[in-house]
């Protein structure tokens, strides 16, 4: 009898549970899983296309970020392709490919999931986290031209995170992953900036070059009249800040002034976690609204202004 | 301290920190980079092309074995069974594993991937890529060891990688291995 009480206290607390989730974070999830299968190993079924079962050599991009950038524009690599893809990407819809694809940050915010919440550390909101990546991306580029190109393949979090998780499955991966400085990297990377991180992407907020890239595109982009990026309407928005806390980049803030949210796109990566908190639906993913449309918005309703 | 000034020095301190810390980290695990190299070569009928040989200093192995990594290409028309062997002046105790195929390998490439088994690579393709990780104990003396991967049947030479062991000494005074 208790047995069926508990299945029934059980099955419905999960089915609660799932309709009281965000379907958007429950797309995420999907999409960040098919990025791992794609992209890492065990599987990773579109690398194989290519002869090889990793993000190293012909798929590095963070080589491409440090010196072989120019070498490699002139004979373009499926690494050079899949970046310029991955910044058309974060152009065009902004950080998508960062928090939907990447299969990096998926596997450490997947693996996040699995340390309780107090031991977890908030690195966004305890440094300015885009300032520190821009200074671990100048001395990324800087330090293999002046001779110390340590950092390039040793202290990678590409490809340590990734054949980490790969080891699990398959024995013989193992071997090649405990030298001395790929096991530090593993542990620095996907251990403390990574499961122990609040999101499981410290690393992505602090120390990742692509992403340094990726979130200046993102700004930058962000001014042309078709990119979409996540934006707050200001028409609906009361300035309450249920999003601000809700944000594990901490991108949100709120205007003391004029009450309104406003979301800092170089430190945003389109988690759309802000988006599910927000009751007046304020915070979603749309194109700048032209000057004339925001001055008509109160009158019409219709093509609210953002900011 | 306002507010204002507070935000600015929390931005300076990053900025410098994420800098400081990818130089910091170099210098630190420079020393450690020398216990595993990064070796590339080609496998041709004619016995090989070395691309980047390997060179270690004794004595500099973190826990007391070395790594190396070999990547390559089996250039046409080498196909078949490809045994991996490590020779050298004294007896080492070494593991040698290959990164290929993947764990779920996918065999819509053109054609199935290869297998590893007992230092062999089986059913190699032309054009096909190798990975090979070898893992060694450190020698207890200075001596050019090699990395030869031949025909399993015939025992034709593809590929023989140089992995020189140097006196610390000696060592210091010629290039650091690639990684």
């Amino acid at each position: 009898m208790w047995a069926e009480n508990l299945e029934e206290t059980v099955t419905k607390s999960v089915v609660s549970k799932i309709k009281n989730s965000d379907r958007r974070q429950w797309l995420r999830y999907g999409t960040m899983s098919l990025g791992i299968l794609a992209l890492a190993p065990p599987v990773g079924f579109f690398v194989q296309q290519f002869g090889t079962t990793s993000l190293c050599g012909t798929f590095c991009m963070r080589h491409l970020v440090s010196s072989s950038f120019f070498t490699t524009l002139a004979a373009p690599t499926p690494a050079m392709t899949l970046f310029l893809l991955w910044l058309g990407i974060t152009l065009l819809f902004g950080r998508w490919a960062c928090s939907h694809l990447c299969p990096i940050g998926g596997l450490t915010e997947f693996g996040s999931k699995l340390v309780p919440g107090r031991f977890r550390i908030d690195f966004a909101r305890r440094l300015d986290a885009p300032l520190f990546r821009f200074g671990f991306l100048a001395a990324y580029v800087a330090l293999p031209i002046m001779g110390a190109a340590a950092i390039s393949c040793s202290f990678c979090n590409f490809s340590s995170i990734s054949e980490g998780f790969g080891s699990i499955f398959v024995e013989r991966t193992r071997a090649g992953l405990l030298t001395g400085t790929r096991l530090l990297s593993l542990l620095f990377f996907g251990g403390f900036l990574g499961v122990m991180a609040l999101d499981g992407r410290g690393h992505c907020h602090l120390v990742c070059p692509v992403g340094a890239i990726d979130s200046i595109v993102n700004w930058a982009g962000s001014r042309l009249p078709f990119a979409f990026r996540e934006r707050v309407r200001a028409t609906r928005c009361t300035g309450c800040g249920n999003c601000a806390p809700s944000c594990p980049a901490a991108a949100i803030t709120v205007d003391q002034e004029t009450h309104k949210s406003s979301i800092d796109l170089v430190r945003c990566y389109q988690c759309r976690r802000c988006e599910g908190k927000c009751a007046r639906g304020a915070i979603g993913i749309t194109r700048p609204v032209p000057a004339l449309k925001t001055l008509r918005a109160p009158q019409t309703g219709e093509g609210e202004p953002s900011c | 301290m306002d507010a204002k000034t507070k935000r600015y020095l929390v931005s300076g301190a990053s900025l410098i920190g994420g800098f400081v810390l990818v130089a910091v980290v170099t210098f630190v695990i420079r020393p450690m980079q020398k216990d595993s190299a990064h070796l590339m070569g080609t496998l041709t009928t004619k016995g090989g092309v070395v691309i980047h040989a390997g060179e270690f200093e004794l004595g500099r192995s973190l826990f007391g074995w070395y790594t190396v990594n070999l990547t390559g290409k089996a250039a046409p028309p080498i196909q078949g069974d490809i045994h991996v062997e490590f020779q050298g002046p004294a007896e080492i105790n070494h593991v040698v594993n290959s990164r290929f195929p993947p764990g779920l390998p996918i065999s819509n490439r053109g054609h199935p991937w290869y297998q590893f088994s007992d230092g062999t690579l089986r059913g190699v393709k032309p054009g096909d890529p190798v990975a090979i990780n070898l893992r060694m104990q450190a020698p207890e003396e200075a001596g050019e060891y090699k990395l030869v991967l031949k025909n399993a049947k015939t025992q034709q030479v593809y590929l023989s990688m140089p992995i020189t062991f140097k006196e610390a000494a000696r060592a210091a005074a010629s290039e650091e291995p690639c990684h």
